[in-house]
């Protein structure tokens, strides 16, 4: 008897689609020929680069991952890391700005907002109208996240948001936030042995509400422009519809939120990380010491060589990672992969171009001592390192756990 | 009315071109390819006056048609210029047409423009890899129409009457020229910036029309080549220049040696 041998259609394929390979060619002149001069100004001057912004809202890219139905452009993950890779090897602020738009900020609202918050924030959130932050971090705790002290009380009508959240990237240049709030009585949390992360609860909350206000814009080591700054709640009215998802969802919603987010900072890392070995690559070419292009010796070429090879494996874990959320399947473990690896190998990436580069990397008439700055963020933000480890951990321990037939 | 932009690939202009492994062939891999850019300038002056039309009030119908002709990689260009914003595309596919000369060509885009309704032909003023602006002429000879070459810009449109009016350096002034249509124009930048594809013009493109036309070998050769790539020889690189030191009357009697005895010129 023949037997028929199915085949599968869709073989693996590394090689983008259509709109992917067209988005990436768009994204990659427009950063280019718009970005990369003023990456230099913008992180000498914090002048925050509305004027980026503006652009990329006018090509779409600020609805990239927001559905159609909302004025976005519905396109998937992969797109999107391509979009932030392209735009960080030109301005890691400017990634950063839109990383945030898009995956902090749009996409909680898209997943676990109402029609009628859809309807009122999406929309403008896709056009560019509105631009977005997302408020986890404070002054006293960062990982620690459920440790948090901005509280909302519920009043029937509204919620009563007091407190003080930090390094809020967009910080005082957005319209509209998501805050992170403990929305429940300690006394309610002692008394039902609650654990505090399920008394948390997320917020849209609205820049002209009365008594939201801002602490001065942060000096910081890198992507200087991108506005961060303390975002302070006192006695803020939130109407309750407001609320995002249900009272003590979220936490929830903050560790499904930073699962996109890691692949926008994965990308945004990545970006960086090309644009290091893109310059000391083509430093090293043209270089000459001892008679030579200082390509020809082996110190420098397996500097490239270890560099070639992590950027080309960062890409296929920020694509692996994306794919499988465009497929619907879990990804939290794919998605701390590569924003470990990715972050850890930005700054790797701009150290190794100023030891190429020597002293001219070492001054700002190069851009890699601004790559080696820009960075170092990657490895804090959305997640520190050491979060991802713990994030990859406990993934594996289940895994483990599953496979051996034992409960993790 | 009805624009076609006739559109072909090049290699991108920064592109370090290499010869192949045959000395008439240029070796295609690491090749970016795309719009040869003065097309890029013929479609944004397309687009431009499609929106001229459609918010003037006399007739709003307007449409952008792409013709192209190459391998099958010149469909990401295509694509390109339909997520700009062009309606539909015939695309003539046939790996053969690589190296096809000019005449041959614009006979094949010519026979197939005889198939289609248009009022307006738009190209670039000249290809970027070849230098060649044979190809937009061959096509206004071969189906009688009128040209203008080296068009900046467009100074009017009357749709209604037919009528297009183009604006080109000559000599260090401006030829203003009013031609009749059907015409065919070739581009030149003027004060265009090509637009860049949005998000709405990627996903847009998706729906859009690509009429792939596959031509026969016989067909192609029916059509006779007229010239023939020998080989390509890169630039010589070239030399630094000298820097004569010292008092003028010496430095002058340095140059007369230099050219006589190592130039060999005087």
């Amino acid at each position: 008897m023949q037997k028929t041998v199915e085949v599968e259609k869709e073989s693996l394929s590394f090689k983008l689609n259509n709109d992917q390979a067209l988005l990436q060619k768009t994204i990659r002149e427009v950063a280019l020929e718009n970005f990369k001069e003023k990456a230099r100004e913008i992180d000498k001057s914090h002048r925050f680069p509305r004027e980026n912004f503006e652009l990329l809202a006018k090509l779409g890219m600020t609805g990239l991952t927001i559905s159609e139905e909302y004025g976005g452009g519905s396109m998937d993950y992969v797109s999107y890391a391509i979009v932030i890779e392209e735009i960080a090897k030109a301005c890691a602020t400017t990634a950063v700005i839109l990383s945030v738009q898009l995956s902090l900020c749009a996409a909680p609202i898209e997943k676990y907002g109402s029609t009628e918050l859809k309807e009122k924030y999406l929309k403008k959130l896709a056009l560019g109208e509105y631009l977005g932050a997302f408020c986890l971090s404070e002054p006293g705790n960062g990982s620690d996240a459920a440790a948090m002290l901005t509280k909302a009380e519920n009043k029937g009508d509204y919620y009563l948001l007091n407190g003080t959240k930090a390094w809020v990237t967009n910080g005082s240049e957005a319209n509209v936030y998501i805050i992170l709030a403990q929305s429940t009585p300690a006394e309610t949390l002692h008394a039902t042995s609650l654990p505090k992360h399920k008394g948390v609860s997320a917020f849209i909350v609205e820049k002209n509400m009365l008594g939201v206000s801002f602490g001065k814009l942060e000096d910081k080591l890198g992507i200087r422009a991108s506005a961060t700054c303390q975002v302070r709640l006192d006695d803020v009215k939130v109407p309750k519809e407001n609320l995002l998802g249900t009272e003590g969802e979220g936490f929830k919603i903050a560790l499904s939120t930073l699962d996109t987010g890691r692949i926008g900072i994965a990308a945004q890392a990545l970006g960086i990380a090309q644009a290091s070995y893109d310059l000391a690559s083509s430093y090293a070419k043209t270089r000459e010491a001892f008679g030579q292009k200082i390509i020809n010796f082996q110190a420098i070429q397996f500097m490239l060589v270890d560099l070639a090879c992590e950027v080309e494996a960062g890409r296929l874990l920020i694509y692996q990672a994306a794919h499988m959320k465009d497929q619907g399947l879990k990804y939290t473990r794919q998605a701390a992969e590569a924003k470990l690896f990715c972050s850890e190998l930005a700054t790797k990436a701009g150290n190794i171009a100023i030891q190429i580069l020597g002293g001219y990397g070492y001054t700002t008439e190069y851009d890699a001592e601004r790559y080696y700055r820009d960075a170092k963020i990657t490895e804090i933000y959305e997640g520190t390192s050491e979060i991802q480890r713990l994030v990859i951990a406990e993934n594996i321990i289940k895994e483990i756990g599953e496979r051996i037939g034992e409960p993790a | 009315m009805n624009i076609i932009v006739i559109i072909r690939q090049t290699p991108d202009t920064e592109t370090k071109i290499k010869i192949g492994s045959q000395p008439n062939k240029i070796d295609p891999t690491g090749i970016t390819w795309i719009i040869n850019p003065y097309d890029e300038f013929a479609i944004e002056k397309a687009l431009k006056i499609k929106e001229q039309i459609g918010t003037d009030g006399v007739e709003t119908h307007c449409s952008v048609s792409l013709l192209a002709c190459g391998p099958q990689r010149t469909e990401e260009s295509i694509r390109q210029g339909l997520a700009m914003g062009a309606d539909r595309a015939v695309f003539i596919k046939d790996d053969s047409l690589e190296y096809a000369d000019p005449y041959v060509i614009s006979k094949l885009l010519a026979s197939e423009l005889k198939n289609m309704q248009y009022d307006l032909l738009l190209s670039g003023k000249k290809l970027i890899d070849i230098e060649s602006s044979q190809i937009p002429i061959f096509i206004a000879e071969e189906l009688g129409l009128t040209h203008v070459s080296f068009v900046m810009k467009f100074t009017g449109i009357d749709a209604a009457n037919k009528k297009i009016t183009c604006d080109r350096e000559a000599e260090g002034s401006h030829e203003i020229i009013e031609v009749s249509l059907p015409a065919l124009i070739t581009c030149d930048r003027g004060e265009d910036f090509p637009r860049y594809a949005s998000i709405t013009g990627i996903m847009k493109a998706k729906k859009k029309e690509i009429k792939e036309i596959t031509v026969s070998k016989e067909e192609i050769e029916k059509f006779g080549q007229r010239t023939e790539i020998v080989s390509f020889d890169l630039p010589l690189s070239r030399k630094e220049a000298k820097i004569f030191e010292g008092e003028i009357p010496e430095k002058v009697s340095a140059l007369v040696k230099a050219l006589r005895e190592e130039a060999k010129v005087i």
